[in-house]
């Protein structure tokens, strides 16, 4: 008989769960395969494995599935928009503190100065290379917490979409300028993404070498084996 | 039709929860059992394989709707039996309702139960 084990853990490798809930899913369905497979062994059915392996199509789907069924709305507001709303919080402290050191006050009425802070003013440049660390950050934070790689760059990219929003706030009252949201949206998110890059890759990789390391503990020495051969037959 | 009696656009979604908490209620079954169970009620009618199967019930546990727990077969194999919890016994009662309510303005519709 196969080892269901091995085969599922193969299958299921890339669904980047925690490594422990991945290594108790992986037992549970090899251990719901082995006993639909003994099962139509013991009814006489031919060719049990390969009626058993028709329980699953498309194990990617299975595995994409399992993950979403996993993520509760607490996982995702832990591995997004916890560390996202951090990002935003460094992202805005830097732009005061830009601005604070940088901008100086211009006369904009009778008795009144203001703070004008645009895309071509002195503070833009020095802000915008604080974004790959609030970027940095974000991302390191939602590995932390788990986070798959597009959710470590979806927090990352969080101060240019709240940045996005503002704009929009604002461009309702003050009206639509192209350069406003290629300034202030996209060339932060640009940032920000950098400054994530290297955070992107490392907890993935965590999870394969341990869930490897699962998968050798769990698998007894036997090899993968038999037939992909698949037959139209009623699931057991 | 009032709101109340209206029909979750989720059918099939629905279907498949009625399933598995509707023979959870009856016993707390390991995911095996209840794919066998659901075929051995229904007359084969309605089958449940894994890829149906496993992640409906990661869906309903992470809900809160059943709870799971690993056990040991007297053979020795572990399995994780999964039981209703007092909110998937909540859940139930309305979705039977809503199914009842279904068949029945189906079966006015197309009378079913003459066919």
């Amino acid at each position: 008989m196969r080892s269901w084990e091995h085969f599922v853990a193969e299958r299921l490798r890339r669904t980047t769960l925690p490594p422990q809930v991945q290594h108790e899913v992986v037992t549970e369905i090899a251990a719901h395969l082995e006993e639909c497979e003994a099962e139509l062994r013991a009814a006489g059915v031919p060719n049990p494995e390969a009626q058993t392996l028709d329980q699953v199509s498309d194990w990617n789907a299975l595995g994409r599935n399992i993950r979403r069924a996993k993520e509760d709305a607490m996982t995702v507001t832990k591995r997004i928009v916890m560390p996202g709303v951090a990002a935003v919080i460094v992202a805005l402290a830097a732009l005061k503190v830009c601005v604070y050191w940088l901008v100086a006050p211009q006369p904009c009425g009778p008795d009144m100065t203001c703070l004008i802070v645009s895309a071509d003013g002195p503070a833009y440049l020095p802000w915008l290379a604080t974004l790959p660390l609030a970027g940095a950050l974000a991302a390191a934070l939602a590995r932390r917490a788990g986070a798959r790689p597009g959710q470590r760059l979806l927090a990352a990219v969080f101060p240019a979409l709240y940045l996005g929003v503002e704009t929009c706030v604002l461009g309702l009252f003050y009206g639509f300028f192209w350069r406003i949201p290629i300034y202030w949206v996209i060339v932060p998110a640009m940032a920000a993404a950098i400054g994530a890059w290297p955070f992107l890759d490392g907890r993935r990789k965590a999870y394969q070498n341990e869930e490897e390391t699962v998968a050798s503990r769990s698998n007894r020495g036997v090899g993968p084996g038999g037939s992909e051969q698949r037959q139209l037959v009623e699931p057991c | 039709m009032s709101k109340s009696r209206s029909v979750s656009p989720q059918i099939k979604r629905g279907s498949a929860e009625l399933a598995v908490l509707a023979v959870l209620a009856e016993a707390p079954l390991h995911g095996y059992e209840i794919a066998k169970r659901i075929r051995e009620q229904t007359g084969g009618v309605v089958t449940f394989d894994v890829a149906a199967l496993y992640p409906l019930l990661y869906s309903m546990e992470t809900r809160g709707w059943v709870q799971a727990s690993w056990e040991e077969t007297p053979s020795g194999r572990r399995r994780r039996c999964y039981r209703l919890t007092a909110d998937g016994k909540r859940r139930l009662t309305p979705l039977r309702r809503e199914w009842r309510d279904f068949f029945r303005a189906l079966n006015r519709l197309a009378r079913l139960s003459d066919a």
